[in-house]
């Protein structure tokens, strides 16, 4: 019979939540307890059961229909909206009370002269667009991670990490078809695609941590992934060409 | 919630649609194979997730700056996936062994054998051993987050979890998968 607490601290163990000094007594007594570790081994292969069961894919037409249901949803009235629509009453107001459309004024343009001078930006976003191919990039000032070219082929990466999640921008122009392959290299698995300026897919597939574009023309993919050990991992992408590599480079993503 | 999807979430807030978008690319494998692991239903999975989905746009103005969205977003489905159940049982008889609908898994799926095993480990759980046991070890979630999501204690959450991982454990040794 197994004491509660040392299946407690089994559990903790498993969920990499026990103190040092917790753990170095659970493996001294584990080591001198062989129905204890037996247990502990059965239920730790049982968890990489399951967690090697991995993500169920869903069916490839759930995506379309769920965009095509959001299509038809009516944009829903937040916070946001009704802050704004308060914003402009307040302004109008200022007709009627000139003292307050002056207060406001000089209040805007003080608090653009602190944010300047602190070096914030001004404005919803310090991005900057930068083009390939006519692609466009949001780079915020920053040279992408990788940059493949070949003959007729540019390919721009632009890639965001944040804490376990990183989400790639994927720039391609080519002037025929090419089959792009993108994979970490470690545990991480993608968790999706999007292809909103790619007008030039004909496939995208996902498994795991590999991704396959076939892509002809410009466009973009944005493709978020998670590292599933948390550890930061290297991506790699691959162009090929009717089975010929054109390019090829590793890259890791800036901390967000 | 991460900054990536905060960003999101406040282009939504603001009427931009196809930030949504960029949510659902995001999480909807996630929330499909947890959906799945619930009901046990490709079909009742699929209709599931999109429900959610659309919810968690309506809904997207009650979505605070200060929570994860991913906990927010899952707790919508959860809550979806139990409101099915509950309603599937009162329909039928619903018998917590009934087969689940796994399309052509030989072709479709790398891990067809593994996923046999735990469907079979997965249905002799309780709902409230299942739950978490998925949101701990498929979504990788927190205890904490497990807590919010089900609005049960953290003390809760972790003996409903190790009582989950016994159940494996001995099911999966029945079946032979393990040792």
């Amino acid at each position: 019979m197994i004491e509660d607490r040392i299946i407690e601290l089994m559990n903790g163990e498993i969920d990499g939540i026990n103190s040092q000094r917790d753990s170095e007594w659970l493996r001294e007594y584990l080591a001198g307890d062989p129905e204890a570790r037996a247990y502990f081994e059965e239920l730790r292969d049982s968890i990489a059961v399951l967690e090697r069961a991995g993500p169920v894919q869903p069916p490839p037409g759930l995506r379309g229909r769920l965009l095509a249901a959001l299509a038809d949803a009516p944009v829903p009235v937040t916070g946001g909206h009704r802050a704004r629509l308060q914003f402009l009453r307040d302004a109008f107001a200022f007709r009627r009370q000139p003292s307050h459309a002056l207060a406001f004024g000089v209040g805007a343009v003080l608090a653009a002269i602190v944010l300047l001078a602190l070096g914030l930006p001004v404005g919803p976003e310090r991005s900057e667009v930068n083009t390939i191919y006519g692609v466009a990039l949001d780079r915020r000032g920053e040279a992408p991670v990788a940059v493949l070219t070949a003959e007729g082929v540019r390919c721009e990466i632009d890639a965001r990490r944040h804490e376990r999640n990183v989400l790639l921008w994927v720039s391609l122009a080519s002037d025929r078809s090419i089959l792009a392959v993108l994979e970490a290299e470690g545990p991480a698995r993608c968790e999706g695609v999007l292809a909103p300026e790619a007008p030039g897919t004909d496939e995208i597939s996902i498994s795991g941590s590999r991704v396959e574009l076939t892509h002809k023309g410009v466009g973009r993919y944005q493709i978020s992934y998670h590292e599933t050990e948390g550890v930061p991992l290297t991506y790699r992408i691959e162009l090929y060409a009717e089975g010929a590599v054109l390019a090829e480079q590793s890259f890791t993503a800036r901390r967000e | 919630m991460t900054d990536m999807d905060e960003q999101y979430v406040s282009r939504v807030q603001q009427g931009d649609r196809k930030a949504f978008e960029m949510l659902v690319a995001r999480y909807e494998r996630p929330v499909f194979s947890a959906v799945y692991r619930l009901v046990r239903d490709f079909d009742d999975a699929a209709d599931i997730t999109q429900t959610a989905f659309l919810k968690a746009y309506h809904k997207i103005a009650t979505c605070q700056p200060a929570a994860k969205f991913f906990s927010w977003l899952y707790r919508i489905a959860v809550n979806e996936s139990l409101n099915h159940l509950k309603r599937q049982r009162r329909q039928q008889d619903f018998r917590d062994d009934s087969p689940s609908t796994w399309p052509t898994p030989e072709t479709e799926y790398d891990h067809a054998e593994v996923n046999q095993h735990l469907e079979r480990a997965l249905s002799a759980m309780s709902l409230d051993q299942r739950v978490p046991i998925i949101l701990k070890h498929l979504l990788f979630l927190s205890y904490s987050e497990i807590a919010g999501i089900l609005n049960i204690p953290e003390s809760t959450v972790k003996s409903r979890l190790y009582t989950a991982r016994q159940v494996l454990k001995e099911q999966l040794i029945r079946q032979g998968y393990t040792r």
